[in-house]
């Protein structure tokens, strides 16, 4: 077969697609100092491949012999020094990245996933969960990310989403994962005027539930769930696992009242049967709004809560007894519009996200990191103000950090 | 040649050859992005074994780098959807028929296996010869030969490629 019409039109047509890109001049700019970078990684890579030569050599003659009788260390004892957030990416205005970031410089380290993600969770593997696809909308699919950039899927867990909330947690062994979202259930129709002037007109209404699950997990997510409930009316949270991974409390914002307000659903499954339990949660002030968006649980207590009220444009962190739902303010974090919670590996360090609005229109985000000895021991360990790239959407689900 | 002189040199070359690179990154991955950090992997992947090469054979070494530095990218990539806050509608009334052909030939192009897609342009932007784009997809000539006619097979239902040989076919 002759070619030659083809490969002469294929080449002038190559080169007209070649001639839409030019080089930027930063990226030129920039090459001097990563070629200095990478000079630097060489060198200190033979560094540490001999030191770490030298480390196990000495591993092996002293270290080992005593392994099989050493506990291992359950945790971490320093602080979450990395965690993970979603930003926007620069070359792709509508397209977003999941990273790691240094929690003292508020710099990038590594993309972990280059697509946009809207929940996340680091497990103690190392290894992220992302939700893989929302579609359709009501069964979503979990995939995990290796530490080495394989993507796994895991399989799906109903409804993660609706408005922006809900979303998926693992337990601490990765045995369970517990899902909240909200499913359309009905589309009624009704003669409204839907602020219009023109006269009424039929509007839409779509009415949604909010599904509660928590699915055993092996290598995949089993397909059927060790316990699930159904609530109308009621906005989810994040789910929250216990360390123990006995106890899970999915957090719901009661929404067809003229009061919002919180109500913590909450499900024991250290006995033969999973049993649930609802309290309702109540604030210290009547001037305050308790979130119910992100929360923690104690890892000794799984009846003390961690989560966040508003009070006004005060933002403040609330330790909830769950046996009776009365919450308690342990710290004001400062004005803001939301905050987002999360606990690193050891349970031991509290990873605090707060988001206020800027003058300039945009979203300022601040992390705080405190220790956390459970109950009301908690010590602020450092705070940064996080770069200006690193947007975390406001509204809806918190996109809390997750230490790496 | 000590350190200084090395780096003067890598610098030279890149300042001369960058744009051509860049040029055939572009067609590699078809995202202007993904082009640069392409391109610049590359080059510090061939930095580290700058001081062994010839200054006659950089450029080819850069240009395997870059082949095989795409198709690892290539297996590694996420084809699921990308959420865009807007979507990226042009409005380009005038210039619809060229737009609609760019367009076509870079669904093309995308749609090829990596391998063919880096034969067909180091054979007809390269202008490489069967033999050198062998050497840089690590592979026979006839390998190339074939990866270069399926290649091309596949581009006839682009219209803008096989606009001029349909006449002369019906003229048979």
């Amino acid at each position: 077969m002759s070619h030659d019409g083809i490969e002469r039109r294929l080449r002038a047509q190559l080169r007209t697609l070649a001639e839409e890109i030019q080089p930027s001049p930063d990226r030129l700019q920039r090459l001097p100092s990563r070629l200095r970078a990478a000079r630097r990684r060489r060198v200190a890579g033979s560094l540490a491949a001999a030191c770490l030569t030298i480390a196990v050599a000495v591993a092996v003659v002293r270290v080992l012999p005593l392994a099989s009788t050493t506990p291992a260390i359950q945790g971490s004892s320093s602080p979450p020094r990395t965690f993970l957030s979603d930003n926007i990416e620069p070359k792709d205005p509508g397209g977003r990245q999941l990273g790691r970031y240094d929690v003292s410089t508020g710099r990038r380290l590594a993309v972990v996933s280059d697509w946009g993600v809207h929940r996340w969770q680091l497990l103690d593997d190392g290894s992220v969960v992302v939700e893989a696809t929302l579609s359709p909308l009501c069964d979503t699919s979990l995939a995990r990310i290796l530490p080495d950039g394989q993507r796994r899927p895991l399989g799906k867990v109903g409804p993660t989403s609706g408005g922006g909330d809900g979303g998926f947690a693992f337990s601490a062994d990765a045995k369970l994962v517990a899902a909240a979202g909200l499913c359309p259930t009905a589309t009624r129709l009704d003669t409204g005027t839907a602020g219009r002037s023109d006269g009424p007109r039929r509007i839409a209404t779509i009415s949604t539930r909010a599904r509660l699950a928590v699915y055993p997990v092996g290598a995949t997510i089993g397909a059927k769930p060790l316990s699930t409930r159904t609530v109308d009316g009621r906005v989810p949270g994040r789910p929250v696992v216990s360390a123990d991974g006995h106890h899970v409390a999915f957090l719901v914002t009661v929404t067809n009242t003229n009061h919002p307000k919180v109500e913590a659903l909450l499900l024991d499954l250290s006995g033969a049967q999973p049993s649930w339990r609802q309290v309702t949660l109540r604030p210290d002030s009547a001037a305050c709004q308790l979130q119910g968006s992100s929360a923690v649980l104690d890892r000794h207590d799984p009846s003390l809560l961690l989560t966040t009220e508003s009070c006004g444009a005060e933002q403040r962190l609330v330790l909830v007894d769950l046996r009776n739902g009365q919450a308690r303010t342990l710290l004001q974090l400062g004005k803001g519009t939301q905050a987002g919670l999360d606990l690193d590996a050891s349970r031991s360090y509290l990873l605090v996200t707060t988001w206020s609005a800027r003058r300039d229109g945009g979203i300022a985000a601040r992390l705080t990191t405190y220790r956390w000895d459970g109950g009301s021991r908690l010590q602020p360990l450092s705070g940064r103000t996080l770069s200006q790239d690193l947007t975390p959407r406001s509204g809806g689900a918190p996109a809390t950090p997750a230490q790496w | 040649m000590d350190r200084a002189e090395q780096e003067a040199r890598f610098q030279a070359f890149v300042a001369i050859r960058y744009h051509r690179l860049l040029q055939t990154a572009y067609l590699l991955t078809g995202d202007r992005g993904r082009a640069e950090d392409l391109l610049q992997t590359s080059l510090l992947k061939t930095w580290s074994a700058w001081h062994r090469l010839h200054q006659e054979t950089a450029e080819a070494y850069v240009r395997t780098v870059l082949v095989r530095t795409a198709a690892t990218w290539w297996r590694r990539r996420w084809t699921r959807e990308r959420p865009t806050a807007v979507l990226p509608d042009r409005a380009a009334p005038d210039e619809l028929a060229r737009v609609s052909e760019r367009d076509a030939l870079w669904r093309a192009l995308a749609g090829l296996p990596v391998r063919m897609r880096a034969a067909l342009i180091l054979r007809y932007f390269e202008d490489y010869s069967e033999q050198q784009t062998a050497e840089v997809l690590g592979c026979s000539v006839g390998s190339v030969k074939s990866l270069c006619s399926r290649a091309l097979a596949r581009l006839r239902t682009v219209p803008s490629l096989a606009a001029e040989e349909n006449p002369r076919r019906s003229m048979r």
